[in-house]
């Protein structure tokens, strides 16, 4: 390696300091060959954080999430509801401009993050909503994990994760998913005729920091939505049983 | 549980966690092999939290942990050998648009492959993750002279394998 090449090196990794830098820039400026070899230099650094930064959009899989998380409590419905009332500023209500909104992240975080080829957006297939009469339909990948996934089986999907499934008042099954870390969202859907229709879509970080051990268990479903799943569901939450009942039954009524 | 501060730095690694795996990525050159290692890397710094000097780098932390991780459990258990690197990262173009950008992608991800692991990981922490080279030798513990010289080789053998010396 000639002096030449490590200064390069160095004044492209901006490792001189203003003195050497000084001097460095007064010898490119009259040397064309110095220049050609910063100039490849850069383009090399381009091309490497190009290469690689693809991956800071993919969502976290949740299963490095839950490393993180390994004292999350089982999520209680009474004391999150508890915890939302505390809370000094009231709970945020979510309507349909944000949603969609939202809805518009979330097709862009699965579409870096899903879809077999690590590097690149899916195909189609990874849109996860679609507008249809004035609601949100789930599709793709998320239609797949409502449909096919069970809280008791983990996290099927390395973009989504199924929460809380349960019965609306209105006879619909309901279920929360959480999306991973670099989107973070958490929704519910609700199944009506064959689709799964999102009923509400939440940024996770709008839980803010509720106190002590709530705090993960509000990362996942933020207040909003618990307000929501307490507003339309009708008794408790299905058990794994139940669940993998109303999954034989196609989340029919 | 854990004190306050110990969540907090939970917190701060949990931002961190894209970075990690996609340094994790030019270390391992395998995406589920580089999500392995995250774990391990983040249960590791979990179990010692303790360590960490509160006014250092939380991120040169990590990556330390995760160098000495992979040399010492996850290399052994890698898929690196169960498929040759450039079939696998060609077997991910299947079925998708060879768009220049992304081809150009995977051209630069082949090329790192096949640099040796020590030229590759210094290349990923100074010139994807962006560290000084300071932190980047004690990243690895290394003297700066030995970091520098692995980046310069490293360096020399991507613009080789890349076309670059026109």
């Amino acid at each position: 390696m000639t002096h030449d090449t490590e200064r390069v090196m160095a004044y492209v990794d901006g490792e001189l300091d203003a003195a050497a830098r000084a001097e460095f820039e007064r010898a490119l400026a009259a040397d064309a060959s110095l220049q050609a070899a910063v100039e490849r230099e850069r383009v090399l650094r381009a091309a490497l954080a190009a290469a690689y930064a693809p991956a800071l959009d993919e969502p976290v899989p949740a299963s490095l999430q839950a490393a993180l998380h390994v004292d999350t409590p089982v999520i209680d419905l009474a004391a999150a509801r508890r915890a939302t009332q505390q809370r000094s500023a009231p709970p945020r209500r979510w309507h349909w401009p944000e949603w969609g909104a939202m809805a518009a992240c979330l097709v862009l975080g699965v579409a870096l993050g899903l879809g077999g080829a690590s590097f690149v957006p899916g195909g189609a297939d990874d849109v996860i909503a679609r507008r249809a009469d004035g609601v949100l339909v789930a599709q793709g990948a998320l239609d797949r994990v409502l449909t096919e996934s069970l809280a008791a089986d983990g996290g099927a999907s390395p973009a989504f994760a199924v929460g809380l499934s349960f019965k609306a008042r209105d006879g619909r099954y309901c279920r929360s998913f959480v999306t991973g870390a670099v989107t973070a969202s958490a929704g519910l859907a609700c199944r009506d005729g064959g689709t799964w229709q999102l009923q509400a879509l939440a940024p996770a970080e709008a839980a803010g920091s509720a106190p002590g051990g709530y705090r993960q268990a509000a990362t996942a479903l933020p207040p909003a939505l618990l307000e929501s799943i307490e507003k339309l569901r009708d008794g408790d939450m299905l058990d794994a049983a139940g669940e993998r009942a109303a999954r034989a039954r196609g989340w029919q009524r | 549980m854990s004190a306050p501060e110990d969540s907090d730095l939970r917190d701060q690694i949990a931002t961190l966690l894209p970075r990690l795996r996609r340094f994790a990525r030019t270390v391992t050159r395998h995406r589920e092999d580089a999500d392995d290692l995250v774990q391990v890397a983040v249960e590791r710094a979990l179990r010692r939290l303790d360590q960490w000097q509160p006014g250092t780098r939380l991120d040169s932390w990590l990556f330390r942990i995760m160098q000495n991780a992979w040399i010492d459990e996850v290399r052994a258990r890698s898929r690196r050998d169960e498929v040759a690197v450039d079939d696998e990262i060609l077997a991910e173009t299947a079925g998708v648009d060879d768009t220049g950008r992304h081809v150009a992608r995977l051209a630069v991800q082949a090329a790192m492959a096949r640099l040796p692991e020590d030229q590759r990981i210094a290349i990923g922490l100074v010139l994807v993750e962006g560290l000084p080279y300071k932190e980047a030798a004690q990243v690895l513990d290394i003297p700066i002279g030995t970091l520098t010289s692995r980046l310069a080789r490293g360096r020399e053998a991507l613009q080789a394998t890349l076309g670059g010396t026109s």
